[in-house]
This record gives C-alpha cells, structure tokens and sequence, in this order.
C-alpha cells in the first residue's frame, strides 16, 4: 500500500512538471516582420537575427522551432497578422506598431531596434527646390500615416509649415519614384534608396541624418499579450537574441559586415554608405527602452491622434514592458553598455 | 418590243452550292417565264431547290449559271419592286406587329403608314394587334403578319414561300380565299412555292412541277378552271391526279395531298 | 419553371430570404465572443452599423461617395461608349475585326493591377490616370459584348434588311442594335459592375478620395470597420445600380417576355 502511494506521488509529480514543461515550451515560436522588399530578407536588427541564426542557436537545445514570416504588406500587414493570432512576436515600424496598439491589438512592447531610421527629400532638377522652405506649394510624395509622414510633418514644421501649406500625394515605393521621374510630384520624402538620385534624374533636398533623433523613425520588437503570459521565460530569451544582434550592429568594427547583411535586403551598399556615415552606431541600435524611446513613442501617439490616423490614445508607459530587457541585459552583462 | 410589268423570267438557269469543298448543283437549266399578273405555284420536293429559285428571284443568291430577268432587266440585288414571305416568318422580334409591318415603308409620313398598316392587318384579320410583339403570336398569326409586311410595300410581284404552311386547315382555306382576293384586287403576279397540291390548284394559273437532285423543271401544268374554284369539281380532281402522278413515279411513298 | 409553381414557393422564398441573413448577421455578431474570428478583423454588425453612422454623420462617407460614383460615372461613359463603338465596328468589318480584334485581346491580357502605375507615368497623378483605369475595366465587357451581339444578329434579319433596302445608319439603328441590344445590355452591365470594382483599384494610387480610399485607408490604419463599411458601400451601391439597369432592361426587352416564360 505504501509503495502504492509513493508510486502515485512521484508519478504525479513527473507528469505535473511535464506537463508543467509543455506548458512552458511552445512548439514554434511565430515570428513576424517586415519584408517589404520582397527579398526574403528583414531589415536592421532582424536581418543580423536572420543572418546570425540567433534566435535557432538560442532554442536549438529545447527543440523549439522558429518559424518567420516576412510581410511584404508592411506594418499594415503584421497589424493584420497579430490580430489574426498568426504572429507570437513581431517586429514593426513605430507609427504601425501604435496604429495597431491604438486599434486594440493587445500587444506589449519589448524591445527599440533602430532608433536610427533616416528618411530624405529628393526633387526633381527643375522643381527649383533646394531647401525646406522651397517645399511650398509644390507636390511631394509620401506613403500616408507612416513614420515618414510624421516626420514630414516635424521637418515642415520647423520652417513654419504645416501640411496644408503643401499638396500631398500619397504614393509610395517605385510609384512615387515614376512619379516624380515624370513630373507628376514635384518632391518625394522616402528612405536612404534613391536610385533616381543616383541617375541624375533627382536632387537631394534634405536627409535627416544630422537631425535629433525624434525625427528619425524607430523599429519595435512586440510580443502578444497571451505568447508573454505563457511563455515569459521564452520571451526573455527572445529578447536576448535581439540584443546580442544589437550589440554586435552597435560596434564600428563591424560596419562593413553591417553593410553586407543590409545589402540582402535589396538596399543598394553606396546608399547604405551615406546613411550610416557619421552616425552613432551605438545610439542608432540602442535596444533599451528608455526615457527617450518613451518620450518619442508618446509623440508618436499625440501626432497620430491629432492627424486623425488613430481613434483614440493609449498609455505608452503601460504598453512598454521593460521587465525582459532589463533581465536579458544583466544576463548577458550589458546592462551599462548603452547607458 | 416591251415587257409588262411584273414579268419575271429564268433562262437556262443552273445553280450550284459549295458543301465540303465540292460544288453541288442544287438547279439545273430551268427555263421558265413567270407573265405578269399569273399566279403561279411551284411544288415538289423537300429539298429540290425551291427556296434557292425564290431567293434567285428575289436577288439574295446571284452566284449562278444562266438568267434571271426582271421586267427584262437582269436581276442584281433585291428590289421593292419584289415583296418577299418567307418560309420562317422572319419578323423582327423587337418590333410591334405594326412596326413589322411598315418595315418597308420607312419613306412614308406617319399617317399614310399608319394607313396602309391597318388596311393590310385588316387583309391578314389582324386589325387588334397592331402593338402586340411577335412572341405573343402564334405561328400562323405570324405568318399572315408577314404575308400583311410583304404586300405593305405594293411589289409587282409576290414571292411567297409556303406562306400558309403554318396555317390550320380551316385558317388555310380562308386565307387562300383571301390571297386570291388580293391577287385579283392588286393585280400583281404570286409565286408561290407550296406542298398542298390543292392549294396550287385552287390558286395558280399554272403548277410548276419540280425533282430534285438535281432541281430541274419536271413539267408544267396549266390550270384552265373558273375562278373561284371547286374542290370537288372532276375537273379540278382531274388535274390534281396527273400533278401526283408526278411524284408516283419517283416517290416511293407517295403522300396523299401534301408533297 | 411554371408560374403556379413559383407562387407556390414564393412565401417560404421570402422566409428563407429573411432567415438565411438574419442567421448569417447572428453568427457574424457572436464570431468574435465566440472565437472564431478575432473583432479586430471581422468588424461585428453592429460596430459596423456604429462606424457607418458615424461616416455618414461627419459628412465622409457622403463625400467620399459622391467622389467615388463621379469617377466611376465618368469613366464608364468613356470606357463603355468607347467599347460599344469599337464592338460595332469590328461587327460590321470582317477587315476591323481581323485587325483590331486581336490587339484588343492580346491588350486584355495585361492583369488589371499593372495598368495603374503605368497610367500614373502616363499621365501623372490626379484625376485622368483614375478615370482612364475605370474607362479601362468598362471597355472590354462592353467591346466583347457588343461585337457579339451584333455578330450575332441572325443572318436571316440582315437578308430581310437586304431586301427592304435598308442601308448605313437605318439598317445600324433599325436592325443591327436592336438585334444586338440583349448582348449590348449584358455588356451595360458588366461594364458597369466593373466600373465600380476598378474604382477601388483606382482608388490605390496618388489619392485621397473616394470609397476606395477609405477601405485603403482604414487598412493601412488598421481600422478595419473603414474597410468593411466600404465593402458594405459598394455592395449596396452596386445593388442599386444593378437594380436600375434592370428596370430599364425590362422596360426595352418586353418583347422578350414570353420567350423566358415559354418554352423553358
Ligand atoms: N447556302 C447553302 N449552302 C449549301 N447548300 C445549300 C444552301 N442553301 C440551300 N442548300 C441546299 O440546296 C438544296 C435545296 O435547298 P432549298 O432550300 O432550295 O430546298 P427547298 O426545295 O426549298 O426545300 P424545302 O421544301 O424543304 O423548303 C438543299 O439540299 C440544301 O441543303
Ligand atoms: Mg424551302
């Protein structure tokens, strides 16, 4: 009898931490991110977490699968996919990933990527444009309610404009860029690719590199709200691949090797080459969420609200879950690395 | 020297089709004069080429071998001086009964076309439906439309291709007393194409006897009776038995009235 | 199908056209409680109903209407007539249908969606790029339509034309598009429908306007009810259209009546 009961104990308590241990591993994690491209290949951070198997050599132990999906949709897209519950994490640009939050996605952000993201003004030769003032009246290009809009907004802003003083016509990619090859824009404001500049039929306006950082779009690292209740271990480690990417972008010595992960994208290296000179690698691929990180995504929220691309606000500090971070930091002792 | 009016003739007429590439003679040198003012009716066999010869006529087929003259003149197309009923109805289904029937009176003032409509629908007995559709006819109705739309057009001469086909027995006699009414009224020539023996006899001054394969004219009976004739007359039972002897001959399962 | 037999069903037809809704409404309304489908990608109706009156009382959804239906009016009219001269032509031209008929096919062949950056080079942005595109989608369900139906038209009405001497435009107008107006109207219609469809689609590029905008819009802003209210827009707008184009169809085919009701 009492071998009886000893035995029901101790095979209870195995299956209670199998089962326990089930309960704790998922088969796959699902992950997401922008692949807009159409190269199967994400951006920045991700890139070197796809280029480096980061995330495989973190699960290989555990049996974990890692499955990535790249949307060529973009932010709208992944917003689409979390509600849809394809997605454990997934990785965003910051005006989608508050559009999405705004729109009731119950997601937490967990880590910045790349506080860095520039964006230019490029004119066409004869618009006569050559600084921001020139811009008004004149026809520019943007791809509505992203980050760049946003930025629009600030760099007009800052010489007394606002968007009514302009006319915006919301084009993006290589329509913008036939576009203006034809006349139809006078101005596009897009990213660090601009092969109409580099064959003559475009000038440079203004980029902002040199600008403080609030004028330069961010990338997010999300989780589900239910992946994070499950799983919080998991998504610790998650996190600390991440970082382990970011810290290896952060170090000058490894730039050209930067550059040739970025180029897998389909980004041309000489563009690269002019975006990343003179910046702070170590500030552009700051993880940490920080008083800045906080400051810009509440920005994010206010302008999104006002400019009517959102329905209603959120709190950015309950949405900000610092809690992995901090753990996967000190456990791979980086915790004053960025500070 | 002049030719009436209304006088059609075909002179060593040979007409051959196209089927799988092969030429396929349908009529072979006919010879016939068609006077103004006759009646005359054609009967013979399905398929013998008594349709072909109408259309020859009237001016739709002019690929042939020998003549086809009208008032003398060669035949080149069709003309208003020819009224056509064809063997389908051929009415235009989105037209009225009286828009079909003034079909060939485009060039006349509303009234006058209203006018000639109505008394040719009250020929054919189908003065109440000037604005019915021909889908709500029935297919001797139909017929009596189209024999109303052919002579709106005041032709010299009538083509008919077995107009009264679709008629029951009854609507038949009637309108065979009427096509000889207004045959005698308008004084214009008919030819019509027919398998009712009786119905050409009542009707033609001469019957034109055709066989087929090719199509030639067998022979050509005149019908020298008083008008308006007896069914049951010997004489007109005479000259209906040497028409089907006719087709004894080459049919092998003579019908008894119809051919 | 005879007509006792119709009236004999028609009474369990109108409950089946109201229950079968009525169900679908409930089950969409009780998808998100229940699961199936996550809220924020199927708007429930009656958060759907919120936003529709919402649109309509901000004066958008009225604007953005009448925005949508003036293209979509103005690039029928160029796309439809456009096709049905060109169907009438090839119709009547064994020559013009030898030579044009097969670019028109072969240019058909481009997929709908690349047509409107090239427009946008072609044309620059703004209002003629949309209204070619529309014109676009118009013309080839009209131009297949009315070629047929006018190659259609029995030969035996052209000999009857023939003989009653009916030439050039009397014999066009008298015969040949009457006899050609079913197919024609067939054309009308999926023209228009199309018209209606490309709108969205033109609605993608360079714009800040219209129906179309708005579902494109509410995607990218991840408010998904914009794009199920812009769905439900262009159903019933659509409905309606259809609708219209049926009444006037009765009207001019009453000579069909009875050939639908007859024989089949
Ligand atoms: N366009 C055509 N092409 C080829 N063959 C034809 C054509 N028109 C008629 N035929 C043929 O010519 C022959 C005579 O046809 P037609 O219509 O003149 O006969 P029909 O005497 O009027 O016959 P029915 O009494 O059945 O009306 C038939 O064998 C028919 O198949
Ligand atoms: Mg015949």
């Amino acid at each position: 009898m009492k071998k009886w009961i000893r035995f029901l104990t101790i095979a209870g308590l195995v299956s209670m931490t199998v089962a326990a241990q089930a309960a704790n591993k998922p088969a796959v994690i699902r992950v997401g991110a922008v692949g807009s491209s159409g190269k199967p290949f994400a951006g920045g951070i991700n890139g070197i977490v796809q280029d480096q198997g980061l995330l495989q050599q973190e699960f290989k132990n555990d049996g974990i699968q890692i499955q990535l999906t790249l949307y060529k949709g973009a932010g709208p897209a992944v917003n689409e996919a979390l509600a849809a519950g394809k997605l454990d994490i997934a990785s965003i640009g910051d005006l989608p990933c508050v559009i999405g939050r705004a729109g009731g996605l119950k997601t937490r952000y967990i880590l910045g990527r790349d506080n860095g993201v520039n964006s230019y003004i490029i004119a066409a030769p004869q618009a006569n444009i050559h600084s921001l003032r020139d811009l008004k009246g004149k026809r520019i290009s943007v791809s509505k309610g992203t980050k760049t809009h946003l930025t629009l907004n600030r760099l007009l802003a800052q010489v007394g404009l606002t968007e009514r003083d302009v006319k915006l016509v919301n084009l993006s990619g290589a329509d913008a860029s036939a576009a203006l090859a034809t006349g139809s824009v006078d101005a596009i404001i897009g990213g660090a690719d601009r092969p109409l500049v580099q064959q003559g039929l475009a000038v440079d306006v203004y980029d902002t590199r040199k600008d403080p950082i609030q004028n330069k779009g961010r990338g997010a690292l999300l989780v589900t709200e239910e992946f994070a209740k499950k799983y919080p271990d998991i998504v610790k480690r998650v996190v600390k691949a991440h970082i382990r990417a970011a810290y290896w972008a952060s170090q000058e010595k490894n730039k050209e090797a930067l550059y040739a992960v970025e180029t897998k994208t389909g980004s041309s290296r000489q563009s690269l080459v002019v975006d990343l000179a003179g910046q702070n690698l170590k500030e552009k691929y700051n993880p940490t969420l920080n008083a800045s990180s906080v400051a810009s995504f509440k920005d994010i929220v206010d302008f999104a609200f006002r400019s009517k691309l959102i329905r209603q606000k959120f709190d950015v500090d309950q949405w900000f879950d610092k809690s992995y971070s901090e753990v996967a930091l000190k456990e791979l002792g980086l915790e004053n690395y960025w500070k | 020297m002049s030719i009436e009016k209304g006088t059609l003739e075909i002179k060593a007429l040979s007409k051959s089709f196209i089927v799988d590439g092969n030429p396929l003679q349908i009529l072979n040198n006919i010879n016939i004069v068609f006077p103004a003012g006759a009646f005359i009716s054609i009967v013979g066999s399905s398929g013998c080429g008594k349709t072909t010869l109408l259309r020859i006529m009237l001016g739709l087929e002019t690929q042939y071998e020998g003549d086809a003259l009208i008032d003398g003149e060669k035949i080149v197309g069709p003309g208003l001086n020819r009224g056509i009923v064809f063997q389908d109805h051929r009415l235009l289904p989105w037209l009225t009964v009286g828009e079909n029937v003034a079909f060939g009176l485009e060039k006349l003032k509303r009234k006058e076309k209203k006018l000639i409509v109505d008394e040719h629908l009250k020929l054919v007995g189908l003065s109440g439906f000037v604005s019915a559709y021909p889908s709500q006819l029935s297919g001797g109705m139909a017929q009596r439309v189209a024999i109303a739309r052919a002579l709106a057009s005041k032709p010299e001469i009538l083509l008919m291709d077995e107009p009264l086909g679709a008629l029951d027995a009854l609507t038949r006699m009637y309108m065979q007393k009427e096509l000889e009414r207004i045959w005698l009224f308008e004084k214009i020539s008919m030819i019509m194409v027919t398998h009712d023996v009786e119905e050409a006899i009542y009707l033609s001054d001469k019957v034109v006897i055709m066989s087929s394969r090719p199509g030639i004219i067998k022979k050509i009976i005149d019908v020298p009776l008083p008008r308006p004739r007896d069914r049951a007359s010997s004489a007109f039972m005479q000259i209906k038995a040497e028409i089907l002897k006719e087709f004894h001959l080459e049919t092998e399962y003579p019908f008894a009235y119809a051919i | 199908m005879s007509k006792s037999f119709i009236k004999h069903f028609q009474w369990k037809d109108k409950l089946l056209a109201l229950i079968v809704p009525l169900l679908l409404l409930i089950l969409w309304q009780s998808a998100g409680p229940l699961q199936l489908v996550s809220e924020l990608i199927l708007t429930p109706p009656l958060t759907l109903f919120h936003t529709l009156a919402d649109l309509v009382g901000s004066g958008e959804l009225t604007d953005n209407i009448i925005v949508s239906l003036q293209r979509v009016v103005i690039g029928f009219l160029v796309g439809a007539s456009s096709g049905f001269i060109l169907g009438i032509v090839m119709g009547l031209s064994p020559f013009l249908k030898r030579t044009l008929l097969p670019l028109v096919k072969s240019v058909q062949q481009v997929p709908e969606y690349a047509w409107m950056p090239l427009l946008i080079i072609l044309f620059s942005v703004g209002e003629l790029p949309k209204i070619i595109f529309i014109a676009i989608g118009a013309f080839y369900p009209m131009v297949f339509n009315t070629f047929q139906g006018i190659s259609g038209v029995p030969k035996n009405y052209h000999e009857l034309a023939n003989v009653y001497n009916y030439k050039n435009y009397r014999y066009l107008t008298k015969v040949i598009i009457p006899g050609a107006l079913p197919s024609i109207f067939t054309g009308i219609r999926l023209s228009l429908g199309l018209s209606w469809m490309f709108v969205v689609g033109a609605e993608l590029f360079g714009c800040d306007s219209g129906i179309g905008y708005m579902m494109i819009w509410g995607r990218q802003m991840f408010q998904i009810d914009l794009v199920m209210s812009g769905l439900v827009v262009i159903g019933a707008i659509g409905f309606v259209l259809n609708f219209i184009l049926e009444i006037i169809e009765k009207r001019l085919f009453s000579w069909r009546r009875s050939f639908e009701g007859g024989i089949a």
